[in-house]
């Protein structure tokens, strides 16, 4: 598993959390992962708060607009601790921005929404996650790269794939094809994972 | 091919580009076709700008919301250049908000988010597009009358077709009955007439 990579700029992700970013709130000022907010025991905003960015690919990846959202780091694998560019999944304790990096937390292969992990965190603490729209790799440097797939994905949309193998350099990861009508599409990949 | 016809009343598309629309920003002074802003060489907009607006029946169409969004046309038709109510796609050049009227260079059937063009374009020119929601033909006339499918549609959710049928009149078109693993990007809300 975790055979097939796919470039930061070449997918984006459709989101599949509660809530539409609010325009009244502005990335925080250190960046999203400032101390103040970012990994903290205490919220520092509402969890499900989304803020909308957009990237420039003078900066970094492609010119588009990304979303970020605030959680709750549940629980994560004991191996593949969190890291940027981790795929996280909803947590099975049925709480809405409870994320989970590990297979034996989440709801299931293909069953939940996806977002990303900015960096490593603290289990039970809150924090940013990218959860839709172009890879906002000027906002956040160590998202960009290469992330890996769990099979063969193909372009176009695809759905979150099971986090039970370990990745490689990256982490956990799951993008894969859609296997059945459960899945949740989640992403949509503008080229074939190689 | 084509063989099928709804009417702009009875669709509404399903935004799955990246981004949502930003509150803050009006629509365009001159419309959404005007020449300062649509089919220019140099955008005016940042590439993934969304407004959304209301569209009233009492001047044309249905009432609901609106999405246009800011692209590229990154290449189209030959024989069916762009034109009002045509269906593009994702082009294969990877980059977000380049979209295609043609077969030859969209990611394939079924495969790619759903757009529609407002009115000719030259290659390579940014401007505007119908992305999401109710046809806003209050807001661009020339997008209210027949959209032609190419097989059979029926009530409900669709995906994107492939647009290797030249299109009647309005010339390339792009919606069928959903299939397989695929996320629906049009929602049907009348049967299509043969």
């Amino acid at each position: 598993m975790a055979n097939v990579t796919i470039d930061s700029e070449l997918f984006y992700l459709l989101d599949t959390t509660p809530g539409v970013p609010d325009p009244r709130v502005s990335p925080p000022r250190d960046g999203f992962l400032g101390a103040d907010h970012h990994n903290v025991a205490a919220a520092a905003y509402p969890v499900g708060t989304k803020v909308q960015v957009r990237n420039h690919s003078a900066s970094a990846g492609v010119d588009g607009l990304s979303v970020f959202c605030y959680g709750k780091l549940e629980m994560q694998d004991t191996t593949n601790v969190l890291a940027a560019r981790h795929f996280c999944a909803q947590h099975t304790d049925a709480i809405p921005f409870d994320f989970t990096n590990e297979a034996a937390s989440d709801l299931g292969a293909g069953l939940s929404g996806l977002v990303v992990g900015l960096g490593a965190m603290t289990v039970d603490y809150f924090g940013w996650f990218w959860c839709a729209g172009v890879c906002p790799e000027e906002w956040v440097s160590g998202l960009g790269g290469v992330y890996y797939c769990s099979a063969a994905a193909g372009i176009g949309q695809n759905s979150f794939g099971d986090l039970e193998t370990p990745g490689t350099t990256a982490g956990e990861i799951g993008l894969k094809t859609p296997a059945g009508d459960t899945s949740v599409i989640c992403a949509i990949l503008n080229t074939a994972a190689a | 091919m084509a063989d099928v016809t709804v009417d702009s009343e009875g669709i509404y598309l399903c935004d799955l580009l990246p981004g949502y629309p930003d509150p803050r920003l009006s629509p365009p002074r001159g419309g959404f076709t005007g020449a300062d802003h649509h089919n220019v060489v140099a955008a005016a907009y940042g590439l993934g700008t969304k407004i959304q607006v209301r569209n009233h029946a009492s001047a044309a169409g249905v009432e609901g919301y609106s999405t246009f969004v800011y692209g590229k046309l990154e290449h189209q038709d030959t024989t069916n250049i762009l034109a009002p109510r045509h269906f593009l796609a994702h082009h294969t050049d990877c980059v977000p908000y380049d979209f295609t009227n043609d077969a030859g260079t969209d990611l394939g059937a079924g495969l790619s988010p759903l757009v529609v063009g407002l009115s000719a374009m030259t290659v390579d020119f940014f401007g505007w597009f119908w992305c999401g929601g109710v046809c806003p033909e209050e807001w661009v006339s020339a997008l209210g009358g027949v959209y032609y499918g190419a097989t059979a549609g029926a009530i409900g959710a669709c995906m994107g077709a492939d647009l290797t049928a030249p299109g009647l009149v309005p010339g390339e078109i792009g919606y069928q009955t959903r299939a397989g693993d695929t996320k629906p990007c049009v929602l049907m809300l009348s049967i299509a007439a043969a």
